[in-house]
């Protein structure tokens, strides 16, 4: 009995798939909440100082949406939900985006999703139809866990700063900052706005010059759509995070809102188009380096950090009173990750930047003037070239024709990777297990739960 | 100490940068009255010492310190320089000077890009409808209001450096190289990284497959040029032998007043040149170097290599494309050559 089926154009698809890349830096698995008029996909990262959310209205992002309340025991549950491991669901819409030039004979035409939760004999499975050109239908099966997703809470009442600015400018903004910065400083002061990406890192001697780029963005306060914001107020976020939104919302041509009340409160930033609500929470840092910040008090320590900054957040997360703030989860949360790893990984350099050009079929180059063709090449890099037939890294479960790799590169990161895979049969289906996340439970064997994240005891 | 100045050609700078890092990612810079100089000395590979002259890439160029010919030394990390100067691709104008921050030396570069708006800039609900009818923004408008004027983003970027002394550098020494056998001007330098990584693709292709794994043993490129005009690539494996020749290079005339010896008839090219077309001078360098040292083609100077038979290859690098000398910026390119 499917408690949810949905179809989606292919255009929706692609929406989807950015979605759920996004998702993707903030959690590797995916909640899915399904009531009658909307499904809410969400993420929380490990620290639980960032959630993701994307709210897909039923009626205008799918092209049919319809929730069947499952029955459990009397009365009928207003909401499914379950989830997912990201990556399952991104390894079969990858690169699924359209590309009608390239894909003609293979071009999406439609997905169906149906969701069935075990009554009886049935299994629980997450189904995913896609349906391509000449009639070739592809299913997967996906396994789901069934949990309750946490939500972060943000009260608007509160948030006395707010503004709104065009994504596309947020993202010009974004490319000025370099790798390796661990925050953004946000500030205003006389009509100016000034962006901040920075980290607390104190290196000494040679590790000097492995500082990251500090990097400073002043712009006018009209380049908003709206500012109203306290003169002189500080509010520090993850730069890590605000990078990962950006990279969404650039995509878009829309207006981004950020509403935020004061330090060691938490930011909300949200915009919306096509039926997609994007919503993000994020924790900011306290009492932020301004003037009053005292200079760097001794150089000899390397990766010494000011505590002063630090304990506020750290406060923050275990803190049990707060219900506006984040307080720590119950323990169904995924693999739990301390802070420190963390913070870790959020100092290691983004990745490696795009191929150069020189990798075509031709043995000179095309006449694109490009810079990066002067760029080294990657010789350690295993491409698809001439000379080999099969790239030994890229095992594809069904590869007839291992011609497409020449014809589809890498040079882009949306390429097809299954492009040329056109199975005859007309009915392929294969299931993707989804890793990490215990055997599917029933719906009614999960005990209802708040979504609302209960205060610690 | 003081040094600030505008950035005058940000293009320049920024490929220039790019082109250095490719072969390490820490620079010594060198400023003074008359010149910049930047020098690259990986642990392995090959260095790298551009001298420029300073209105190539500056204007209004203020320096100052204890030192004679106010002469500055600083290490510069140039992954961060590199992404310092996109920031600056589309600028109105920038800037670079040696300050403190936090009390950590950084040389902090401000781009100041003006943005012409009409109306709200904030423009995300309005691009798609209110186009410009004649696709483009040929006529700028401006605002009867001088309030109204064009918006400022100013964009500092802090690159943390180190300052050195003078004492720490005085020990390092251009490289000294015998008087070269053949010297000629290189042809298209896209042309020849792209056969050059061809060719160390197919050796690394050939001896992976053949050998377990062994990556450690780079493949090695085989130059050599005559002095009639022609440069020869090969590279051989225990599988495969290719080489690929150009013909009708130009071999550049020696000027006799910068020969030691002041005999130009003694010098080892003259000696090839009598020897005919089938005398060659061979050296041999690592193939995967070789391409991050050709990614200096990307300042569209013209190169002139030199090579000192099995011993060592000189490019020089002539930022600009004059005759006349004026502008006497050039990178020169130190490569040694491997023994068989």
């Amino acid at each position: 009995m499917a408690v949810l089926t949905f179809s989606i154009n292919p255009e929706a698809l692609g929406k989807l798939h950015d979605a759920l890349v996004c998702l993707g830096k903030f959690s590797e698995a995916v909640c899915l909440e399904a009531s009658s008029d909307r499904l809410v996909l969400t993420a929380l990262n490990s620290s639980k100082s960032a959630y993701a959310s994307f709210t897909l209205l039923g009626n205008k992002f799918f092209s049919k949406y319809h929730y069947k309340p499952p029955r459990s025991s009397n009365q009928a549950k207003e909401k499914f939900t379950c989830k997912i491991y990201n990556k399952a669901l991104l390894s079969v819409f990858k690169g699924r985006v359209v590309d009608p030039i390239r894909e003609k004979d293979t071009a999406i035409e439609r997905c169906d999703v149906s969701v069935e939760d075990g009554e009886g004999k049935t299994r629980s499975r997450f189904i995913i139809k896609i349906i391509c050109r000449h009639g070739v239908l592809k299913t997967y099966r996906l396994t789901f866990e069934s949990v309750a997703p946490m939500h972060a809470l943000f009260v608007k009442e509160s948030a006395n700063n707010s503004w709104s600015i065009s994504s596309k400018t947020l993202r010009e903004f974004v490319e000025h900052f370099g790798p390796g910065t661990e925050q953004l400083d946000i500030y205003s002061e006389d009509g100016r706005v000034s962006f901040t990406s920075y980290t607390e890192k104190i290196m000494s001697g040679n590790e000097i010059l492995k500082q990251p780029l500090h990097t400073t963005i002043a712009v006018d306060t009209l380049e908003f759509g709206e500012f109203v914001v306290e003169e002189k107020l500080h509010i520090v976020i993850s730069v890590k995070d605000f990078k990962s939104i950006i990279a969404h919302a650039g995509i878009m041509n829309t207006m981004v809102q950020a509403l935020y009340s004061r330090p060691t409160s938490p930011m909300q930033l949200s915009y919306s188009e096509d039926g997609i609500l994007s919503e993000f929470i994020l924790m900011t840092i306290g009492e932020s380096r301004g003037a009053s910040a005292p200079p760097v008090p001794n150089t000899s320590r390397a990766n010494s950090k000011r505590p002063a900054l630090r304990q506020p957040l750290e406060a923050t997360s275990s803190s049990k009173r707060a219900t506006i703030s984040m307080p720590p989860p119950p323990t169904t949360a995924g693999p739990s990750q301390g802070r420190e790893p963390t913070r870790a990984r959020v100092s290691r350099p983004s990745p490696p930047p795009p191929q150069p050009s020189l990798q075509s079929e031709a043995l000179f180059v095309t006449e694109a003037e490009d810079d990066r063709r002067w760029d080294p090449t990657n010789f350690d890099e295993e491409e698809d070239e001439m000379l080999l037939w099969d790239t030994p890294g890229n095992k594809e479960p069904v590869t007839m024709n291992s011609g497409h790799l020449q014809a589809s590169g890498n040079r882009n990161g949306s390429t097809n990777g299954h492009s040329g895979q056109q199975v005859e049969d007309g009915d392929q289906s294969y299931t993707i297990p989804t890793q990490r996340l215990a055997p599917t439970q029933r719906v009614s064997e999960v005990c209802e739960e708040s979504v609302l994240w209960p205060s610690t005891h | 100490m003081r040094f600030k100045t505008s950035v005058r050609n940000i293009q320049t700078f920024s490929k220039l940068t790019a082109s250095l890092s490719s072969l390490g990612k820490v620079a010594w810079v060198r400023l003074d009255d008359d010149a910049v100089r930047f020098t690259i000395i990986p642990e392995t590979g090959t260095q790298v010492w551009a001298s420029l002259s300073i209105e190539s890439i500056f204007e209004d160029y203020t320096i100052q310190s204890a030192a004679p010919n106010n002469t500055i030394n600083l290490e510069l990390p140039l992954p961060p320089l590199s992404r310092a100067l996109k920031s600056a691709i589309n600028a109105t104008s920038a800037s670079i000077r040696l300050t403190k921050k936090d009390g950590v030396p950084v040389l902090s570069l401000t781009i100041i890009t003006n943005t012409i708006s009409s109306g709200n800039s904030a423009n995300g609900f309005l691009n798609g409808t209110n186009a410009d009818p004649f696709g483009d923004n040929a006529f700028r408008e401006e605002a009867l209001d001088a309030n109204m004027r064009d918006r400022e983003t100013v964009v500092t970027q802090d690159i943390p450096i180190r300052v050195l002394t003078a004492v720490s550098v005085e020990g390092i020494h251009e490289p000294r190289v015998r008087e070269p056998n053949a010297h000629i001007i290189l042809p298209s330098l896209i042309q020849l990284k792209a056969i050059s990584d061809r060719f160390t693709k197919l050796a690394m292709a050939t001896t992976t497959g053949a050998k377990s794994g062994g990556s450690s043993l780079a493949p090695k490129l085989e130059l050599a040029a005559n002095m009639h005009g022609s440069l020869k690539l090969s590279i051989a494996t225990d599988s495969l032998n290719i080489s690929s020749v150009w013909t009708g290079l130009t071999n550049p005339d020696l000027d006799p007043r910068q020969i030691e010896d002041g005999d130009i008839e003694d010098h080892p090219s003259a000696k090839l040149k009598a020897a005919g077309p089938d005398a060659w001078s061979t050296v041999r360098i690592d193939g995967k170097d070789w391409g991050r040292v050709l990614s200096v083609g990307r300042l569209g100077g013209r190169v002139i290599a030199c090579f000192a038979d099995e011993h060592a290859l000189i490019l020089y690098v002539y930022l600009s494309n004059y005759d006349d000398g004026a502008d006497d910026s050039v990178l020169t390119y130190y490569i040694s050559s491997f023994s068989v």
